[in-house]
């Protein structure tokens, strides 16, 4: 595992476009991370709210951080798979 | 405080006279349909502007002769040197004449408004101008009305000129009064103080007249009656050549700075004219002698030597200014300064700035929130609102419904003023700058001049919104005042939201959060137009106004998609980590169309 990384790390030092692509799994990482907790602050937000027109709206916009995090998975998993890489160390789920 | 107070004044001041003298009343009316006059035909000349009418001004003005011969022809045939500077005032205010080419003119005219004394003297013709105005009017009116935009043009020429001349025409009537009160020979003064009293003499009658050649007339009456004495007739002609400025010097009141200094240089020739001709009036006496012996004039007949008089100091004029022209040019433009329009000036985007990439790109961001402030303040007056409503955080609901006094703005006025320089000024750096850099930058760059193109469309939606706006939310029907108040909080809310993207710290300002907005506007537009759609058929509002409603909310639509993608280049790319992360994550509108369509479905469910 270690020689893999290595040698990786070696690749990437030579290969721009896999030091991109390491660049910016690193950076959807960070982004699906904010957006998780985002979406659990949400979560926890709609259980404690009674009023069904800010239920309703806040569901909205719940959804729409879920379809975010969804399109983000699928450009990680992408991303990775153009890496070559076969397990990623953390993937988020949806 | 001065300003404030200085329209009222004039206002009970004119109001006090036209009271007192029906005269008064008269002259006044003549000024101001001699105004209007101008500025029609201001209009007209400019219809007319980057065509034939230049290519003709240009060839009969591109030399000096010709510039003085084309004065002295129209005023030849129009008798009225007054009227040919006026009509040249306006076409220097509609930038199809140069300061030198209308000196040269005016030059010219002085020498045509000779041949009026010729005529006055000579056949006791006179051209009367305010015969022509009626029918000028009639068919000017008539021209306005077509859609021709050449007809058009000549419309307005035809209804400037038959107003200047109607406007004169009032203006002589209003002063018929103190022409009678002008008894010459009551003055009859020898030698030089003679000289300067008939000139002074000359000079109110014609400002008070408006025409020289009435006063040409009153001293060729007064001569032939022995009134006067020949001297001091040759004074009053003198005078009248100074006194017939007025015209011009009126007529510059309501033009630009370029033909102030026209007037300024008519009154200069006209006065320095006058001066010399008083200091050698001795040679020139001598002089009109000679000619008149030449061409055959019999001794006594004063008033054609008069004439040969006029003629002689007007030429003796042309040549003694003529080759001071291009000082005088000088001297006007350095003392009557341009206008100076309230026009923002651009502070980031300036010619050091585009030396090094970066500076550059930070130079067009900054100046772009200039642009973008800019518009956001028109956005809010030109619909009614202020700053502090939209930015405080309050319910804007209440507010807004309760105002029954909208002031409208004129938004092209500021759009000119407040945003079409600053984005002259980003486009011409941008291409200036962009070409030679790296890839990284020129593509930022040209995010920020689509920044820059998506403020003015929002503004230019905002324009089109106003007219129905401000008709409608004070409007006696409860249903479409809502409406339309509704629309204008859906923008403010819009430029509330962004302003707090704008402030916020960069985590909660991220590309994603604008989906937020985005994903609200898609919802509302479609409960927006069922309801639109149920208030027709219940009868709360008329298709016309359903229709407007429409139309109306589709611009909205437009000021929301522009101002947002203004604000994912603008407020949330400066100096992030993840901004090409979060472009890709952001959602388009078939995605955010997905979550309306599944929570309506839930909905249903439920």
């Amino acid at each position: 595992m270690k020689t893999k990384k290595l040698i990786d790390r070696v690749r990437a030092m030579f290969d721009e476009d896999l030091r991109n692509n390491h660049q910016v799994q690193e950076s959807l990482n960070e982004v699906l991370e904010k957006l998780r907790l985002k979406e659990k602050k949400m979560l926890a937000e709609l259980e404690h709210e009674h009023n069904p027109g800010r239920r309703e709206a806040l569901q909205l916009k719940i959804d729409l951080v879920h379809s975010q995090r969804k399109k983000g998975i699928a450009m990680l998993r992408q991303a990775q798979t153009d890496a070559g890489d076969r397990k990623p160390p953390a993937t988020p789920e949806p | 405080m001065l300003r404030k107070t200085l329209l009222p004044s004039i206002f009970l001041l004119l109001a006090y006279g036209f009271w007192v003298s029906p005269d008064f009343k008269a002259i006044s009316a003549g000024v101001a349909i001699f105004l209007f006059g101008m500025l029609s035909l201001e209009e007209g000349f400019r219809a007319f502007s980057g065509g034939v009418l230049e290519k003709v001004l240009k060839r009969s003005t591109d030399r000096l002769w010709k510039s003085l011969g084309f004065g002295f022809l129209t005023t030849t045939l129009m008798q009225s040197s007054s009227l040919v500077s006026v009509i040249t005032i306006s076409f220097m205010s509609a930038g199809l004449l140069g300061l030198t080419e209308g000196v040269g003119i005016i030059f010219g005219a002085n020498l045509g408004t000779t041949t009026g004394a010729w005529l006055v003297a000579g056949f006791g013709l006179k051209v009367k101008l305010s015969a022509y105005a009626m029918p000028m009017l009639v068919f000017g009116v008539i021209l306005l009305f077509q859609k021709a935009s050449h007809l058009k043009g000549i419309g307005y020429v035809l209804v400037g000129l038959g107003f200047l001349f109607l406007g004169i025409h009032y203006m002589k009537e209003g002063f018929e009064a103190f022409k009678d009160s002008f008894d010459l020979a009551a003055y009859a003064v020898p030698g030089y103080p003679g000289l300067f009293l008939y000139a002074a003499i000359g000079i109110l009658a014609t400002v008070v007249m408006q025409s020289s050649h009435a006063t040409l007339v009153l001293i060729i009456t007064a001569l032939s009656s022995g009134q006067i004495s020949y001297e001091n007739a040759l004074a009053l002609a003198i005078g009248a050549n100074v006194g017939t400025t007025i015209t011009a010097i009126i007529g510059a009141m309501s033009s630009n700075a370029q033909g102030r200094r026209l007037a300024g240089a008519h009154l200069m020739f006209n006065v320095a004219t006058g001066v010399v001709a008083i200091a050698l009036i001795t040679p020139l006496v001598l002089s009109v002698d000679q000619v008149s012996d030449w061409l055959g004039i019999v001794a006594d007949n004063y008033t054609l030597k008069l004439a040969v008089f006029h003629t002689l100091f007007n030429l003796l004029g042309v040549i003694l200014m003529l080759p001071l022209i291009n000082k005088m040019v000088l001297l006007l433009n350095r003392v009557i300064k341009d206008d100076v329009v309230d026009i923002d000036q651009p502070q980031f985007v300036v010619a050091s700035a585009v030396q090094f990439p970066d500076t550059a790109v930070e130079a067009v961001r900054q100046e772009t929130n200039r642009v973008y402030d800019h518009g956001r303040d028109i956005i809010i007056s030109g619909l009614g609102m202020s700053k502090a409503q939209v930015f405080a955080d309050i319910d804007l609901e209440k507010p807004l419904n309760a105002q029954n006094k909208i002031v409208r703005v004129d938004i092209d006025d500021l759009y000119q003023r407040r945003i079409k320089g600053l984005f002259s000024a980003i486009i011409a750096f941008i291409s200036e700058a962009a070409f030679t850099w790296k890839e990284q930058q020129s593509g930022t760059l040209h995010w920020m001049r689509d920044a820059n193109t998506n403020i003015v469309e929002a503004v230019k939606a905002c324009k089109h919104l106003q007219k129905n706006m401000l008709r409608y939310l004070l409007s006696d029907n409860y249903h479409i005042r809502r409406e339309y108040n509704y629309l204008r909080i859906r923008v403010a809310l819009l430029l509330r939201r962004l302003e707090q993207v704008r402030s916020d710290n960069p985590d909660e300002s991220s590309l994603l959060g604008l989906d937020e907005i985005r994903l609200s506007l898609l919802e509302w537009d479609q409960k927006q137009s069922l309801r639109y759609y149920q208030l027709i058929r219940e009868g709360h509002i008329s298709p016309q106004m359903g229709s407007s409603l429409i139309n109306d909310s589709a611009y909205v639509a437009d000021i929301h998609s522009n101002l947002l993608a203004m604000a994912t280049t603008l407020f949330t790319d400066k100096e992030r980590k993840h901004s090409s992360v979060e472009r890709a994550l952001s959602l388009d509108d078939a995605e955010l169309n997905d979550i309306l369509g599944a929570a309506e479905q839930a909905r249903r469910v439920l």
